[in-house]
């Protein structure tokens, strides 16, 4: 019988033994993709269900690939990332949100990191300033902001997810965080 | 699937939803050699293009030293103009691709997108330049450029060329095979490459000159055209200066001779050239080849 406990390298192992134990690797995922994915401004709640659905079926199917260099947190957040944005460009017709529900981290983020924050700290930056500057941005700068301070990965597991080098990971959250600062303040004039 | 998690009460609906698409599409795990062979796949395709990337350096090597550099003043009217037609284009290009596919290939492993850019791309020039350097030292690179060359789709091999910039009697250049020595007129006769023969006249050649003819029987004359006989259909070349074909040149171009165990003279005293070598351009420059 599967442990809840177990790490998830021992539960991968044990799926391909015995698939029912993947049933807790869904457990253990499910509410924090399904955040990930309204935060790539996957809004509906039927269409992020079906990507959830596409999502660990593409895991189960690849479960021999999984790379035990890496954790299997990155590896199906990278499944996660791919799906959704494979979904965007499908519907790229439609503008892309993105779904915020406490943007004051970031905020608390670029203060910690010695931006000029001050002129935004007195303003009153809304969740919704934060979504608009965000979905205005880059699909890269937009996700490594996300996995970054809301999903709050480290610089390793955004560059496995993302799967980009790590010095990439760093030189584009530093452009990022330029970016979102410019048009937050844009956003409060 | 066994019964305890096909019931609801223990899975959550999503997994439930999610094992019977399992059992609907009968998905099961891609197994594992298919990764495994798809990792060597693309590593086998990195390698083989950093050998490809070899070989192109290699042939570009020998495309650089055989385009005849110490000649450019007597083929081309400028150096830039010779430069250009020199650079192995077409090889060049080849490694870029090779080396973009090789790239792309790496990128494409398991691990390759932790790897930065810059960095798959000058390890693929430092593998391509070692590997091209050691063909080229093995003495391949001929081959390669003559075989592979004379296919690859917008490139002439350098030996071709070659013959095609020394074949121009018009600007007082030949080059061909020595088929004939001591004729009637005390010249020799030679096949161009272009198959036409020539009578060379060789009043203005001196010892240099000669010792281009001691290891082959292929040389380049720099000269001027003198008459066509139409009767006989043979035609007249006054040579001012004679270059073995070969490059570099042979070691015993430049030491003291010997033939059949006979001394030639190195530093006999040299007579001026004839007024009608004067007009040799550039004159100077062909001289100082056999200095």
């Amino acid at each position: 019988m599967p442990q809840r406990e177990d790490p998830d390298s021992v539960l991968v192992e044990r799926t391909l033994q015995d698939r029912d134990i993947f049933a807790v690797l869904i457990e253990r995922y499910e509410a924090k993709l399904e955040r990930y994915l309204l935060r790539l401004g996957i809004m509906e709640p039927e269409d992020r269900r079906d990507l959830l659905q596409d999502i660990f079926i593409a895991a189960y199917k690849n479960l021999n690939a999984f790379d035990t260099s890496l954790s299997f947190s990155s590896w199906i957040y990278r499944i996660a990332h791919n799906a959704a944005m494979s979904m965007h460009r499908r519907a790229s017709a439609h503008p892309l949100g993105v779904s915020v529900e406490d943007g004051d981290m970031v905020i608390e983020s670029l203060r910690d990191e010695h931006m000029d924050t001050t002129h935004l700290a007195e303003r009153n930056i809304t969740n919704e300033h934060m979504s608009r500057a965000l979905s205005g941005m880059g699909e890269k700068y937009r996700a490594v902001l996300i996995l970054r301070y809301f999903e709050e990965k480290e610089y390793q597991e955004i560059s496995d997810i993302l799967q980009i080098p790590l010095g990439t990971v760093s030189v584009l959250l530093h452009r990022a965080k330029k970016e979102l600062k410019a048009a937050l303040s844009y956003l409060n004039h | 699937m066994s019964e305890k998690h096909h019931t609801t009460e223990d899975h959550p609906s999503l997994s439930r939803e999610v094992f019977d698409r399992i059992d609907e599409e009968k998905i099961a795990p891609t197994p594992l050699y298919v990764f495994l062979l798809r990792d060597s796949i693309f590593w086998g395709a990195f390698g083989l293009s950093c050998a490809i990337g070899m070989v192109a350096v290699a042939a570009s090597l020998f495309f650089l030293q055989n385009a005849g550099f110490k000649f450019y003043a007597a083929t081309h009217d400028d150096f830039l103009t010779f430069f250009i037609a020199a650079i192995p284009i077409a090889w060049l290009l080849s490694l870029a691709v090779f080396i973009g596919i090789a790239f792309y290939n790496v990128r494409h492993t398991r691990h390759g997108y932790r790897y930065r850019v810059w960095a798959v791309v000058i390890f693929s020039i430092l593998v391509s330049l070692a590997g091209g350097i050691i063909l080229h030292a093995g003495g391949v690179s001929r081959q390669i450029e003559e075989d592979i060359g004379s296919r690859l789709p917008f490139n002439r091999p350098v030996s071709l060329m070659q013959k095609e910039w020394w074949v121009q009697p018009g600007r007082g250049l030949l080059a061909g095979e020595i088929i004939e020595t001591g004729t009637s007129t005390g010249s020799f006769r030679l096949e161009a490459f272009d198959g036409s023969v020539w009578d060379i006249a060789i009043d203005d050649l001196r010892g240099p000159d000669f010792r281009a003819l001691e290891d082959d029987q292929l040389v380049r004359v720099v000269g001027v055209p003198i008459t066509v006989n139409d009767a006989t259909g043979t035609r007249l070349f006054h040579a001012c200066f004679m270059f073995p074909w070969d490059l570099p040149p042979p070691p015993a171009f430049n030491r003291r001779h010997e033939k059949n165990g006979q001394h030639i003279p190195e530093d006999e005293p040299r007579e001026e050239k004839s007024v009608e070598c004067k007009g040799v351009a550039p004159f100077e420059r062909m001289k100082m080849l056999q200095e």
